[in-house]
């Protein structure tokens, strides 16, 4: 009787002691797992975003994507696919897309870019920088530089 | 742990395991003296700390990219995006500085209980190697993030090697790879960091351990007088010593996770070699020695900066006493004192130097000597 | 026979080098079309040579007469000899030239100068009332020494323009006998306007010309300021046709822009202005401060707010927060505010709080987001209670098992 309290005692610490270590061995590996595993398609190196698929556009269609926290405004023109930046080249307004002078345009004085992202009215001083644009199994993607 | 049978007699065939075994058993139990406490866990917590930084150095190095166009991006990617990146980042960040710490500790401790005496002389040289190894992987590592910090403290700190005379300046140019801090500078320390400094940081500690163990671990007993320890008196390396430093260990896991959540490291902004930040100033560890040569001209600067170093590397052969209980050598014991009064004066004073805080209610602004002034009140309009 | 050789070479040389020489200058006067004019006005010669006239083929001749091979006062004898002593005689004789449209095709040149300068206040002043005091071609563009505009030295390159018209409109004694203010150019120089010329050299913004135009410069009427600071500020303009002033304008009673931004002085537009222009007209007006109190509460309400949000945003990012989707919400924010502040010119309340309202939603939900960041930080603070315990018991095991074994050891 006497023998068998210390030993199932030991025995129980014991099982704690391996149950904690193995516990505390989990703990460190399964973050260091989902650290290795990919965040995110590509990594930290390239920013590439999908702004569709190249079906979904007409003609003179636009649409607004984000690349790092930058707005981009992607426009398919005829002749093929067209990215600028859209923030506005003056004070910083976020451009849009006048259809009817097929345009890119500043909601905020008035400025006017044409398709290939020079300023043609307005205060705008420099021309909205370009982005390559790729169509990729039907699906555009945009890069940033 | 016993293998399988069938496995043991396996390997049995082939090698001599019995010398393994042997070697295995005499490690894992080694008497240590009965003395050892708590003081003696900071060796090992060191090179915990070590094995650390090596394992989360290589899991950033998987998303860090090491030049001035992707470093600092790559940080901000390693802490927004990858999944438990802040964790890793911070272990790496926070883990240097206790590193650095428990470095420190343990040569106290070994200071202050005369470990280095003979016949362990070579051990104390190793082991200020190693300090100066670990101090070089803070300076190194410190750049790679490459933000304003980095940038600035890392331009202050080569500067400074340009003021050794002679060599001085194909020193910092060798360092820094050209005439400043640019993207060459931050890939020799890249270099330095992941790949020279672990092998020669390894090899020091390998020695520095292989050493310890051949000698055992020092007693108060007087140099010369040492008597071996048995199995009867010592106590066991593993599992009891082991035990205790576990004890410890999560101790210092739950430091470490704690700094990391309450005290973050920050990204900081990328680094601008056109905008100065104000009160640039190296990392705590280098604090004292900075503002030491504040206080002297260059090259006579750089000469009193070195007396620490070579003091420490000298010290056990200029300490012959025989004596190593702290209680029984005044002389040494008031001379380490003094010098860790000296490196934390040093250190807060540095701390303090260029910044302003305010007393009592009133503003003061330490300059770059570390002598305060009182501003003027700000007029109330 | 070899000496006398050599003697004789250098007299030989030095001949063929002072024949060399005459014939050059021979064609330096053929090059002036053998005019005899620089023999003695070495000085106008001097300016008139780097000029664009010189460069253009034109010399003494063209706009003088006067007999070019002469070689004294003779030259001056002819009768087609010009030495416009009046200023409209001036302009007579420079338009001879510049407003012929065939003369004028082959260099660009516009001909319609002297038509404009008739129009302009100084053209009135000089055909109408012979007033010799006042500007003519040759004031603003110089004599002999005419540069192309395009020439950053001429006097009517943008940067030289304030300096050219100051010489007569910065003169106070000149300009009191015309009852016109004496401190234009003073004030232009402190404007904003001045600021983007010459400091950030921005020559796209306006100097006098560009406002009062030039050959026909001319005070913008009452009526027409708008057409002018419109040029640029289409935007403002656009809106302000919109506004309750623009009826006003239109009938003479407000003078568009400069009522409150002024002219030449003109300041970057601030905050300030809500405060000292309204009051001009309104003073008493108690519903029409109310009314622009709203309106500038409004437009600053949304400015601190921006500001604050983007304060918010770059402490979150410089911590190592995930702030990508924040900082293209502040770009819509800027956006919304930047148009807020174009579109106060329609003084309309209710066309501006749609926009706000959108303002207010952006920078709510930016501000969310970023408190949504910190609150994973939150996260992790309660994750450490759990943590410890854990480790702590951790460390309990560790004693007990060590505790245990010394017991077995020392039983």
């Amino acid at each position: 009787m006497n023998d068998q309290q210390p030993i199932s005692r030991r025995t129980f610490l014991d099982w704690l002691l391996a149950g904690g270590l193995l516990t505390w061995a989990v703990a460190f590996i399964a973050p260091v797992i989902s650290y290795v595993w990919p965040a995110q398609k590509r990594g930290p190196s390239i920013q590439t975003v999908s702004a569709g698929k190249a079906d979904d556009f007409t003609d003179w269609q636009t649409k607004m994507v984000a690349i790092a926290g930058q707005p981009v405004i992607v426009i398919r023109t005829p002749q093929g696919f067209r990215a600028f930046s859209a923030i506005c080249t003056h004070l910083g307004c976020i451009v849009g897309w006048d259809a009817a002078r097929r345009q890119i345009a500043c909601p905020c004085h008035a400025g006017f870019f044409d398709i290939n992202g020079r300023p043609v009215a307005g205060p705008p001083p420099r021309p909205l920088s370009e982005l390559a644009v790729a169509v990729v199994n039907g699906e555009v993607l945009v890069k940033s530089a | 742990m016993k293998l399988p049978p069938k496995i043991h007699a396996w390997f049995a065939e082939r090698y001599d395991i019995g010398v393994v075994e042997k070697f295995a058993d005499e490690q894992l139990h080694k008497p240590l003296p009965s003395e050892t406490g708590f003081w003696h866990t900071f060796g090992s917590l060191s090179l915990f700390l070590f094995l650390n930084q090596v394992v989360t150095g290589i899991l950033l190095m998987i998303y860090y990219r090491p030049t001035t166009n992707t470093a600092f991006e790559s940080v901000r990617f390693i802490m927004t995006k990858a999944r438990f990146g802040w964790l890793i980042r911070g272990l790496h960040a926070w883990g240097a500085t206790l590193m650095i710490l428990c470095v420190l500790v343990h040569m106290m401790r070994t200071f202050f209980m005369g470990a280095y005496k003979k016949p362990r002389e070579l051990t104390w040289v190793l082991g200020v190697f190693i300090f100066g190894c670990t101090v070089t992987f803070g300076f190194t590592g410190y750049l790679l993030p490459w933000n304003q910090l980095s940038y600035w403290a890392t331009t202050v700190g080569t500067e400074i090697t340009g003021a050794i005379p002679l060599a001085g300046q194909y020193l910092k140019v060798l360092l820094r790879g050209g005439e400043g801090v640019t993207g060459e500078t931050l890939a020799r320390f890249y270099v330095l960091h992941v790949v020279v400094l672990p092998w020669v940081l390894t090899m020091l500690i390998a020695t520095h351990l292989f050493l310890m163990r051949v000698q055992g671990l020092a007693t108060f007993e007087r140099v010369g007088e040492e008597k071996p320890i048995d199995k009867s008196h010592g106590i066991p390396f593993f599992p009891h010593h082991v035990l205790k430093e576990g004890v410890v260990f999560s101790l210092l896991i739950g430091v470490m996770v704690t700094f990391i959540i309450f005290w973050p490291v920050e990204l900081g902004e990328k680094a601008d070699p056109f905008v100065t930040p104000e009160g640039i100033k190296p990392e705590w560890y280098f604090l004292s020695t900075y503002q030491l040569l504040k206080y002297f001209p260059k090259t006579l600067g750089l000469f009193v900066s070195l007396i620490p170093p070579i003091l420490l590397l000298l010290w056990p052969f200029l300490d012959r006493g025989r004596e190593r209980h702290p209680k029984k050598r005044p002389v040494a014991v008031t001379i380490g004192i003094v010098a860790v009064v000296l490196a934390l004066a040093f250190g807060i004073v540095g701390y303090l130097s260029e910044r302003s805080i305010s007393v009592g209610g009133h503003p003061y602004h330490f300059d770059i000597y570390g002598v305060p002034h009182r501003l003027p009140e700000q007029p109330k309009h | 026979m070899e000496r006398s050789k050599m003697q004789r070479l250098p007299q030989r040389r030095i001949h063929v080098i002072a024949i060399a020489c005459w014939l050059l200058m021979a064609t330096a006067a053929v090059r002036a079309q053998s005019i005899s004019c620089l023999n003695c006005h070495t000085n106008e010669m001097r300016l008139f040579s780097a000029s664009a006239h010189a460069q253009a083929g034109v010399n003494c001749v063209d706009c003088h007469g006067g007999d070019p091979k002469a070689t004294d006062e003779t030259a001056h004898a002819t009768d087609n000899f010009k030495r416009p002593d009046n200023k409209k005689a001036i302009a007579e004789l420079c338009a001879s030239c510049h407003a012929d449209v065939r003369r004028m095709n082959p260099y660009g040149l516009p001909t319609d100068q002297l038509d404009r300068y008739k129009t302009s206040k100084h053209g009135e002043q000089l055909f109408t009332q012979n007033d010799q005091k006042v500007a003519v071609c040759t004031d603003c563009h110089g004599v002999h020494d005419i540069l192309k505009v395009k020439s950053p030295e001429a006097r009517v390159y943008p940067t030289n323009i304030p300096q050219t018209c100051g010489r007569c409109h910065g003169d106070a004694k000149l300009m009191q006998e015309y009852k016109l203010p004496t401190d234009i150019i003073t004030q232009y120089k402190s404007s904003y306007h001045a600021y983007m010329v010459f400091e950030k050299g921005d020559l796209s913004a306006p100097t006098c010309v560009t406002c009062h135009g030039s050959h026909g410069a001319t005070p913008p009427g009452t009526a027409q300021v708008g057409q002018v600071c419109g040029k640029c500020h289409v935007r403002q303009r656009e809106l302000f046709e919109k506004s309750p002033h623009a009826e006003l304008a239109a009938a003479g009673l407000f003078n568009e822009c400069v009522s409150c931004h002024g002219n030449h002085g003109i300041q970057k537009a601030s905050a300030e202005l809500f405060a000292t222009t309204c009051i001009q007209c309104h003073a008493k007006d108690l519903k029409q401060l109310q009314l622009r109190d709203e309106l500038a509460g409004l437009i600053h309400r949304a400015q601190a707010d921006y500001t604050n949000a983007v304060a918010a945003v770059h402490d979150a990012t410089v911590r190592g927060l995930a702030t990508d989707d924040e900082q293209l919400l502040l770009q819509e924010a800027k956006t919304q505010v930047t148009q807020l502040e174009a579109m106060q010119h329609l003084l309309a309340v209710d066309q501006l709080r749609p926009v706000a309202t959108r303002f207010d939603e952006i920078v709510k939900q930016t501000l969310g987001d970023v408190a949504d960041l910190e609150r994973i930080e939150r996260w992790k603070r309660n994750a450490l209670a759990p943590i410890w315990a854990f480790l702590a018991l951790m460390a309990i095991l560790f004693w007990a098992k060590r505790r245990q074994l010394e017991h077995k050891r020392k039983p």
